[in-house]
This record gives structure tokens, C-alpha cells and sequence, in this order.
């Protein structure tokens, strides 16, 4: 019957992705609601309404889509979200090297990190000229550098080449 | 006090006389408007030294200059990459974008500066001339009418954001929720911070706006090789030359009664203090849907869409300032700041200014004026040149992007925590958009959400734990009544339209 369904409403109809952020917002909210249990009214009231209100939302939700599968309408099963391909890979790559980006910040400070980021980020979007890949690094970050640490004042922690530039400059 | 021709005259000489500052002004503002996370007041407080040396009416003009600047500004990147440089732009990628995916970029970001251009002018001069009557608005705007307030606000765009309702119910109120972790008004009790000291201040809102607006407009640049479509690239090819500009400009002028009357609202919303340019924005984009005789063109690149929430962004400007003016209670953290050079300079503010000194609170919006009359000549010209950004291929401007605004999220509270929180946001907004929950929804319910609990908890301890104290105010309840109407209008007119579709058919 499920393929029955699949072939009959195509992946148009697949509303598992539709899920993930009411699940993600129910608990959520539970765990907003566990950590002012013991609060006091004033402190609690407010994110009791909210929190209800979203979980009341999130059920009629749940409902309306429990009623469109049981009529064969659509179906639980995951759509592009979790589709793997080219794109996805990129996306993880990207992701993954943001999150370096930012763990990395603290120790080898703005200008270095960027431009380590920028040159891995776009080798991994398929950027393979050399000439690109260190050129426009070097300029972003530099840019970066002049606008935000030397004009805006932004205090990263300074790495190896704000050192050299605050000793020049 | 004499308002006299000679009076307005007077002033507007003595505002254009400022050029020399207002015009570097608009430059630093349109650049710190443009960059997600870079608002103007950050900025004032960078440059809060040079202000403080000027004499006052100058570093007026300045800053005056600087925050209209920021806020037009911040509808260029979410024209050109659909991320909004404030909250206050976050209604206009909905039609703006796609405008720059038809290679229609030049036309999209002409018709933003005239409209945020025209639309603050027309506050401003109505501010001039309304100044004493508008200040009285806010006297009517308690605690209790600042909830439905911002509950309005949240359930409009809830409505308008999505072509479902419940879906952007679950986006605005999720977002509420987000925006109420942190410390409680009363005991300073810290709620669902999950063991983080960083979020004892709550959640910041710049982080958020990058992430659920930047980070994942990055993420889902891998998917396509550019912006612009194949026939968009086309069309910039072909056709993209000094006439787009033109074009906007017609387009935008053939339109003035819809800049006016959106503008106003702008101003309207400015002057309660709190509810500021995002409500606005997406009111007026609301009501312009609402009387416009093609709605379905909404969301798709209509020109009425980039309008409506640019010209009532502007002019929220002229109707924040007013309660700053009249009153001298800061009704935002720009003005905050210019509240601080002005007591710096021994100026009182509040009503005897307007027996005392007149010529200081009209001065400064005679300045606001001046401003946007040399925004136009500007930024007009420009449009051409920044229209090219949405040609620059995503494998270079996805890094670029992430890199950029990242600093935005670390530059207000100098924590790399915060950069972090964009990433967690980032992959929030990723998987909203993905599946169809619209990010602007989620955006404005964390900014609204302290300010929610706020009004509500000063509301329920002056009725002494009431609840009903909610339904207690005239205007209270006019507005809960709009609030029900916003949500069940729309199914309602959609279900009659399509009866009469079937009728019409048979």
C-alpha cells in the first residue's frame, strides 16, 4: 500500500521533512517547561503560554498530517532534506568548515583562519584554479582584516597576522 | 514658538550646511546597513568619540544621517542574496529576490532606494508638521496594547510569510519561545539557557538573524552554480543598463500613493515605542497584498512587494525618534545613543525643548530630510554596480558570505560563542526553508519575544495577576479583534474565491 501510495502521489507528497522542525520544536518546548517547573509563577507564566501554545500547535499539526496518510494522501517518508548527493556533500563540506572556522578563530585569530576558510571552503564548492583560490582568499580576508579589525575596531582574539600588522602598522 | 515659512527655512539651510557630514554618513551607513549584524548602533557607539567632539546639531545630522543610511541599506543584501542586513528588511527578499533571480537585480534594488528614499522623506516632512500630535500616540500605548501589539505583529506574519498558516503559526511561536530563553523580568531566573552561561542574557538577536538568515542562504547556495537564473543571465546581458535604473525609477514613481500610504504606516508603528521597522515591514506588506488588485503576484518578484516594506522601514526612522524628541525616552538602542551625545551636550530633552530651543527637535528632523534628499543622488547610481554581485558564481560567494556575516554575529557582544549559536541557527533556518517554514517568521518572534514578556508581565502585575487585564483597554481589544480577522480572513476569503471560481466554472 505504501508504494501504492508513493507511485500514486509522487515525492511531492512525502511530508516526513515537514516533521523535523515541529518535532525539534516540541522538545523544545518540553524542556523549556522541565527547566522552569520549579520557578516561580511570574518566572514561569510566560513561557507556560508560549510553550503550551506551540505544543497545541504542533499537535493539530501532527493530526493533520496523521489524517492525510491514513487517507493515502502522503506519506511519512523523507524528501530532499536528507537526500544524498553532490549538493549535500558540499553542504556537509561547507558546514563541517564553518564549524572549524569558528573553533579555530580563538587560536590563529581573524585573518589567517579566513583565509584558510575561504580557500578550503571554495576547493571544496569545486573551485580548482590556484590562481582564484589564493587570489580571492587573500583578498576577502585582507578586506576583512582593514574593514572589520582595523576600522570597526572588532576584537578577535589576534592571531600570527594581526601581531605582524599592529608591530607595522 | 513661531512655525513660520522662514522658521522651516531656516532649518533646512542650516541642515544642508551639514553636508560635510552627512554625506560621509550615508556612506558608512549604506556599507554598515549592508553587512547582517553591523546596525547602526554599534556603529554610533564606535564612533561615539567623534560624535561627542562635534557640536550637537552636527553630530545630529551624523547620526541622524547614518541610521536613515543603515536602514536602506539593509535592504541591498536581501535584494541581492536574500539576507536581510536588519530585522527591519526581512520582508523584502519575499519579492525582492526573486526580482534578482529574473536578472531583474538593478530594477529590484532601484525600486528599494526610491521607495525607502520617498517613503522616509514623506514621514519626515509629515513629522515636521505633526510633531506635537504625534507625540501624544504613545500616551495610548500601555502595556496591554503593546502585547496584542506585537502578538499582531508575530500573527501577520505568520499569515503573510507562508501560503500556510499553521506552518508559520509553529515558525512565529517556536521563534517566541527561542526568544524567551534566558533570565525571567521579575527574579532574573535563568530558563532553558541548556548550561550555557552565554545565554543568561538571552538569546542574542544578531546571531540569530545571521543564522537563520545567512548561514543557511550559504548552505543552500551549494544547490545552484549562480543567483541569477539562465534567462536572468540573459536578460542582464541584453538589457541591464543605465535603463533598468530608469525603469525602477518610473515603476517606482507610478506607484506613489502606494510609497505615501505604506510610509505611513512606517511612521505610525515608529512612534509606539518598541514595535519598531520589522512589524512595520511586514504590515504594510500585509496591507498592500490585502488592497492590491494582484495578490497571487505577491512572493514572485512584484514590485508593490519591495515597495511596501522599504518606504514603511524608512519611515519608521522619523516615528522612532519622536518619543526621543518630545519625551526624551529613547524608543530604540540607536536612539538611546543619540540620547547620550545630547545630554552630553547639556540639552534637556521633553516638552519645555519646544519653548526653550525649538529649533533642536525640528533641526533634527529637517536633518533626516536633508538626508534622504542626498540619499537619492547617492545611492541611485549605484544600483547598476551592485546588481553585478548576483552574477559572482555561489562557489565564491557562499565562503564569503559565511565569513562575513560570522563577524557580524561575534562584532555586538565580542563573544565566539555567538558565532557558534549562528552555526545552530544557521542549520535551524536551513531546514525551515527547506521545508517550507518561512525564517522571517522564526526571526521576529525571537526579537519579540523578551518584549512580549515584558509588557505582559508589567501588564499582569499592575492588575495584580489578572489574566483578563488583557482584554481590559479599548484600543486592546480593537486590535485583538484585527488579530482574530488576520488569522481567519484569509482561509475565509481563499474558500469564497474558490467557491466562486467553481461557480463561475459550472
Amino acid at each position: 500500500m505504501k508504494k501504492d501510495t508513493e507511485t500514486q502521489h509522487g515525492r511531492a507528497n512525502r511530508r516526513g521533512d515537514e516533521l523535523v522542525l515541529p518535532i525539534l520544536s516540541l522538545l523544545f518546548a518540553i524542556y523549556y517547561l522541565y527547566t522552569i517547573k520549579d520557578l516561580a509563577w511570574e518566572a514561569k507564566i510566560n513561557g507556560l503560554l508560549i510553550g503550551s501554545v506551540l505544543i497545541l500547535l504542533v499537535l493539530i499539526f501532527l493530526i493533520k498530517i496523521g489524517i492525510e496518510v491514513t487517507r493515502h494522501q502522503s506519506s511519512l517518508r523523507f524528501g530532499e532534506l536528507f537526500a544524498w548527493g553532490r549538493a549535500q556533500a558540499s553542504r556537509i563540506g561547507l558546514f563541517g568548515l564553518a564549524v572549524l572556522y569558528v573553533l579555530v578563530i580563538p587560536y590563529a585569530g581573524y585573518t589567517l583562519t579566513t583565509c584558510l576558510f575561504l580557500f578550503l571552503a571554495m576547493f571544496v564548492l569545486g573551485v580548482r584554479s590556484p590562481v582564484k583560490l589564493i587570489g580571492v582568499s587573500l583578498a576577502l580576508s585582507l578586506t576583512g582584516y582593514y574593514l572589520f579589525i582595523a576600522l570597526l575596531d572588532t576584537r578577535f582574539p589576534p592571531g600570527p597576522v594581526e601581531k605582524l600588522f599592529g608591530m607595522l602598522f | 514658538m513661531e512655525f513660520t515659512f522662514e522658521f522651516l527655512s531656516s532649518l533646512f539651510t542650516a541642515s544642508l550646511s551639514q553636508w560635510y557630514v552627512i554625506v560621509p554618513a550615508i556612506v558608512i551607513g549604506l556599507i554598515i546597513g549592508a553587512i547582517p549584524g553591523l546596525g547602526p548602533a554599534n556603529s554610533l557607539i564606535i564612533l561615539l568619540p567623534f560624535t561627542l567632539v562635534l557640536n550637537v546639531e552636527t553630530a545630529m545630522a551624523f547620526m541622524v544621517a547614518l541610521y536613515c543610511s543603515a536602514r536602506m541599506g539593509a535592504g541591498i543584501p536581501a535584494i541581492l542574496v536574500n539576507i536581510p542586513g536588519t530585522a527591519g528588511a526581512a520582508a523584502t527578499p519575499f519579492d525582492g529576490y526573486p526580482m534578482s533571480q529574473k536578472g531583474l537585480a538593478q530594477r529590484a534594488l532601484t525600486l528599494s532606494f526610491v521607495a525607502s528614499a520617498l517613503g522616509g522623506l514623506i514621514a519626515s516632512i509629515f513629522s515636521i508638521f505633526a510633531l506635537p500630535l504625534l507625540s501624544r500616540v504613545g500616551y495610548y500605548f500601555h502595556s496591554v496594547e503593546m502585547v496584542v501589539v506585537m502578538l499582531f505583529g508575530l500573527t501577520l506574519i505568520a499569515v503573510v510569510s507562508t501560503g500556510n498558516t499553521l506552518k508559520g503559526l509553529i515558525a512565529g511561536v517556536f521563534g517566541l519561545l527561542v526568544g524567551a530563553i534566558g533570565p525571567d523580568h521579575i527574579y532574573s531566573a535563568p530558563r532553558a539557557t541548556f548550561g550555557f552561561l552565554e545565554l543568561y542574557d538571552g538569546v542574542p538577536v544578531v546571531a540569530a538573524l545571521i543564522g537563520v538568515f545567512a548561514i543557511s542562504e550559504a548552505l543552500l547556495m551549494t544547490e545552484v552554480k549562480s543567483i541569477v537564473t539562465d534567462v536572468g543571465k540573459v536578460h542582464m546581458a541584453t538589457q541591464t543598463r543605465w535603463a533598468e535604473t530608469i525603469i525602477g525609477v518610473r515603476m517606482a514613481f507610478k506607484r506613489w500613493w502606494h510609497i505615501v500610504w505604506t510610509s505611513f504606516i512606517g511612521l505610525g508603528v515608529g512612534v509606539v515605542p518598541g514595535a519598531g521597522a520589522p512589524i512595520a515591514a511586514f504590515v504594510a506588506y500585509q496591507q498592500s497584498r490585502l488592497f492590491s488588485k494582484t495578490p497571487e503576484k505577491y512572493g514572485t518578484g512584484h514590485p508593490e512587494g519591495i515597495l511596501a516594506p522599504e518606504s514603511a522601514n524608512n519611515g519608521v526612522t522619523s516615528g522612532s525618534l519622536i518619543p526621543l524628541l518630545t519625551l526624551g525616552v529613547p524608543g530604540g538602542s540607536t536612539a538611546a545613543i543619540m540620547l547620550i551625545v545630547i545630554q552630553y551636550h547639556g540639552i534637556t530633552l521633553g516638552p519645555r525643548i519646544f519653548l526653550d530651543r525649538p529649533e533642536f527637535p525640528y533641526g533634527v528632523l529637517m536633518a533626516m530630510v536633508v538626508t534622504y534628499l542626498f540619499m537619492v543622488g547617492t545611492i541611485l547610481p549605484l544600483a547598476r554596480y551592485m546588481s553585478r554581485v548576483t552574477l559572482v558564481p555561489t562557489q565564491f560567494l557562499a565562503p564569503a558570505i559565511i565569513s562575513f556575516t560570522l563577524v557580524g554575529a561575534f562584532a555586538p557582544r565580542m563573544y565566539m560563542f555567538d558565532m557558534g549559536l549562528a552555526l545552530v541557527f544557521g542549520v535551524i533556518g536551513y531546514i525551515a526553508r527547506k521545508t517550507g517554514y518561512q525564517v522571517s517568521a522564526i526571526l521576529i518572534g525571537v526579537i519579540l519575544g523578551p518584549y512580549i514578556e515584558q509588557y505582559f508581565m508589567r501588564a499582569l502585575r499592575i492588575a495584580e495577576g489578572n489574566p483578563m487585564v488583557l482584554f481590559s483597554s479599548r484600543i486592546g481589544n480593537i486590535l485583538w479583534v484585527f488579530l482574530v480577522l488576520s488569522l481567519v480572513a484569509p482561509p475565509l476569503i481563499g474558500w469564497y474565491k474558490k467557491r466562486k471560481a467553481d461557480h463561475a466554472s459550472l
